[in-house]
């Protein structure tokens, strides 16, 4: 199975086919192509953007794009949101990630809308 | 368990006349399971149906609907709640309260979905209930007694702590507009007044208990969806599924001040500059010490804290929440977490609503802070902002009604800030006279918009607009059809299709009687389960598409209730500082709902609603959902929408 075939195959076992993995995904994969963040830091720089304007929505999909394993946790830190946990995740893209990356690239002429 | 021919609902209504003494069963009919689901849903039919225009909610034509639904007390996620439903004396339209605890299953396994209440008793009583036996008997060793006081007694006089008692304090015994009915002391069913309708019934308390069960048509599916959705929300709900579990609603104290959102000083402005101190770290250092769940509860958020030293050693208390923490900490400017926890016990003990309790308290301290209010008036207390030192002592005078400020905020802000007259109206934070707690609807503009059309007023459970900033623009997209209601700023047209979804999907919640927060922020289990569950539990087939013709209809229903007690558009909109001033500070800063806008919004909304430009229903859509006889009645009242 090629690694676009397993792309495929997690996006599909996570139920986020039909477009559910988009430009807020890629959003979030541009700013860990950058260098390793937690969520919120994530939200701080992608904020205003794609109609992301809360906390949550990065978060989550942050989460979505761990469970198909385009992003990955390589360690935890200390941060001021202390709703999101009382040390944030920090996490780095994956080839995968960057393999769904150049996907997006070529399907949005643009993540913002 | 008894074979009566149902399959998840009981079967049974029981009719309670308090003027005549009587208790009667009625059979449940198919027709009102299958059309109206339960809880909510039948609550509002049997109010729709009953309460006539011209009722006053204080004598004894108005009705207290204690209503479960199909999958309560089953093994369903959080099946724990029950709806409360009346004519409510705050707003003069439809109201009701939800409450989780046992009290709802244990109506269940009593052999009862619905319980009606009607007249006034005269002289206080309570209505036993075990399994068949259903009676009304004296009372009045318990009037005067606070929740927990009552609830203790009547444990301990029928020697049973398995049953759940339902109870009303001081607050409802007096009267007064912010009181709640409690269940299992730190339970409340609030909102509408409905522990002052209690009162006014001379009906102290409900004790019930039961042994029958619950027959469900297929115990596997039963099983099998449960699994597959603790699974579901586990993985892709993960933050929230662990951090709720975890630190229950004082979580949101330090999530809406990082949105901009928390009511701060009576809603001038929407982050607190001591959020900390109110927030999950002290609390959870320091105060909690367990967590209780409602029936059927997932996650168990409920905190049980203690206080081991200082002014306030020995408090106990359970449940104590965010409305608390905000209620009597940002909103009235105070950052004593204690108080905040003793003041919340307190509101259980007395039968006291926290959110009107402290949106009334947080209307008086900005009138006393602007010098609309003065000592005369406040019995000589002093209610400058910060001032946490006179807040329990204000909870007892409202409770007891007791001298000026007492007597004054019984009455809820709106009817307060009437009598007090001139810029005190501006400072009464209601939509259709109710206060409401929760999210500053200028920097979560879909949220605000809800608590503007919700047929109960003012409130964040019609439909808790999570959704609005936790969904990804994406699942926006798949879900509701348009990204920009993703945008929590923005007040775009999406948000009406938004609200109108979110209206119907919570309905489901509150007919099949299950907890909101089994559904945050992940679409599928909004979309996949409730038909799933009730097909699964009754034995009668339900689609998605089939429940939203249902939630259609309620809030028809109830929308028509509202008009023909004289609701139209022009009391869909929301209080007037959040059109004017500008969120000062935080990270909403500058932003204000767009009235216009917001006008273009009602219009998209009724539209979507099957409603006219004034927000009456049209016989078209009223007949489409079968309540011709509503249509009927609305033309004769000159009440019915003009057709396009």
């Amino acid at each position: 199975m090629s690694e676009k075939e397993k792309l495929e195959k997690a996006i599909e076992r996570a139920g986020l086919q039909d477009g559910l993995i988009g430009r807020s995904h890629g959003l979030i994969l541009e700013v860990l192509e950058k260098g390793n963040f937690c969520k919120s830091e994530i939200f701080d720089q992608v904020k205003g953007r794609n109609y992301l304007t809360a906390p949550q929505q990065v978060i989550r999909a942050t989460d979505q794009l761990v469970e198909i394993r385009a992003a990955k946790s390589v360690g935890t830190r200390k941060t001021a949101y202390a709703e999101i946990a009382e040390e944030e995740e920090v996490y780095q893209i994956t080839d995968r990630g960057k393999l769904l990356l150049n996907q997006l690239h070529a399907q949005f002429k643009t993540f913002d809308r | 368990m008894t074979d009566n021919g149902w399959y998840g609902w009981a079967g049974t209504i029981l009719r309670v006349d308090l003027t005549k003494g009587t208790v009667e069963k009625q059979p449940l009919t198919k027709e009102m399971a299958y059309d109206y689901i339960g809880g909510r849903g039948f609550n509002s039919k049997i109010l729709y149906d009953e309460v006539k225009p011209g009722t006053n909610p204080l004598g004894p034509d108005n009705l207290l609907i204690f209503g479960t639904g199909p999958v309560t007390g089953t093994c369903i996620p959080n099946n724990g709640r029950f709806t409360v439903s009346t004519l409510s004396l705050v707003t003069g339209g439809l109201g009701d309260g939800n409450s989780g605890g046992h009290f709802g299953p244990q109506m269940k396994y009593a052999g009862y979905d619905t319980i009606v209440v009607k007249g006034i008793s005269p002289k206080p009583v309570y209505l036993y209930i075990n399994d068949d036996t259903a009676e009304l008997r004296d009372a009045s060793h318990l009037w005067g007694k606070d929740v927990w006081e009552t609830t203790d007694i009547l444990m301990h006089d029928h020697d049973n702590k398995s049953m759940s008692v339902s109870a009303i304090g001081p607050a409802g015994e007096n009267v007064v507009a912010a009181s709640s009915i409690m269940n299992e002391y730190a339970r409340a069913a609030a909102k509408a007044g409905v522990g002052a309708i209690m009162g006014s019934k001379k009906l102290k308390a409900i004790s019930v208990y039961g042994e029958k069960g619950i027959r469900v048509y297929d115990p596997e599916d039963v099983y099998d969806s449960t699994i597959e959705y603790i699974d579901l929300i586990a993985r892709t709900d993960k933050w929230w599924f662990e951090t709720f579990s975890k630190y229950g609603t004082p979580m949101f104290v330090d999530q809406y001040n990082h949105l901009g959102a928390l009511p701060t000083r009576n809603w001038k402005e929407g982050t607190f500059e001591d959020a900390d101190k109110l927030g999950i770290t002290p609390l959870y250092e320091k105060y909690v010490k367990k967590k209780r769940g409602c029936g059927g509860c997932i996650y168990h958020c409920s905190p049980w804290f203690r206080i081991d030293e200082g002014p306030f050693k020995g408090w106990v208390g359970e449940g104590v929440e965010y409305e608390a923490m905000t209620g009597f900490g940002s909103k009235l400017g105070c950052s004593n977490l204690e108080v905040c926890l003793v003041a919340g016990s307190l509101c259980d003990m007395y039968g006291l609503d926290y959110i009107s309790a402290s949106e009334a308290m947080g209307w008086a301290w900005e009138c006393y802070n602007e010098g609309i209010l003065t000592k005369e008036d406040t019995d000589g207390l002093d209610l400058s902002w910060g001032n946490d030192s006179i807040i329990h002592e204000v909870l007892r005078k409202l409770a007891y009604k007791e001298g000026n400020l007492g007597k004054l905020l019984a009455l809820g802000s709106r009817k307060a800030a009437k009598k007090i007259g001139g810029k005190a109206e501006y400072y009464s934070m209601t939509i259709k006279g109710q206060q409401m707690g929760s999210m500053d609807p200028r920097v979560v503009t879909a949220w605000g918009f809800g608590y503007g059309v919700s047929t109960r007023g003012g409130d964040h459970l019609r439909t808790h607009l999570v959704c609005e900033y936790m969904f990804t623009p994406e699942e926006m997209e798949k879900y509701i059809g348009d990204a920009r209601a993703s945008d929590r700023f923005n007040l775009s047209e999406a948000k009406a299709d938004l609200v109108r979804w979110t209206e119907n999907v919570r309905f489901l919640n509150d007919s099949l009687e299950t907890c909101k927060y089994i559904n945050r922020g992940s679409p599928r289990s909004y979309v996949e389960f409730p038909y799933r569950w009730l097909t699964a539990v009754t034995g009668k087939k339900f689609t998605y598409e089939g429940l939203q013709d249902v939630a259609d209809r309620v809030l028809t229903v109830e929308r028509s209730f509202n008009v023909r007690q004289g609701m139209d558009r022009k009391d869909d909109y929301l209080a007037e500082r959040w059109y004017k001033e500008a969120m000062p500070v935080g990270s909403g800063k500058g932003s204000k709902v767009d009235k216009e806008m917001y006008d273009k919004l009602l219009d998209r909304y009724y539209e979507v609603r099957g409603w006219d430009q004034n927000g009456l229903p049209k016989r078209s859509h009223l007949e489409k959902l079968g309540l011709k006889y509503i249509a009927d009645e609305l033309q004769k009242m000159k009440l019915l929408g003009k057709e396009a």
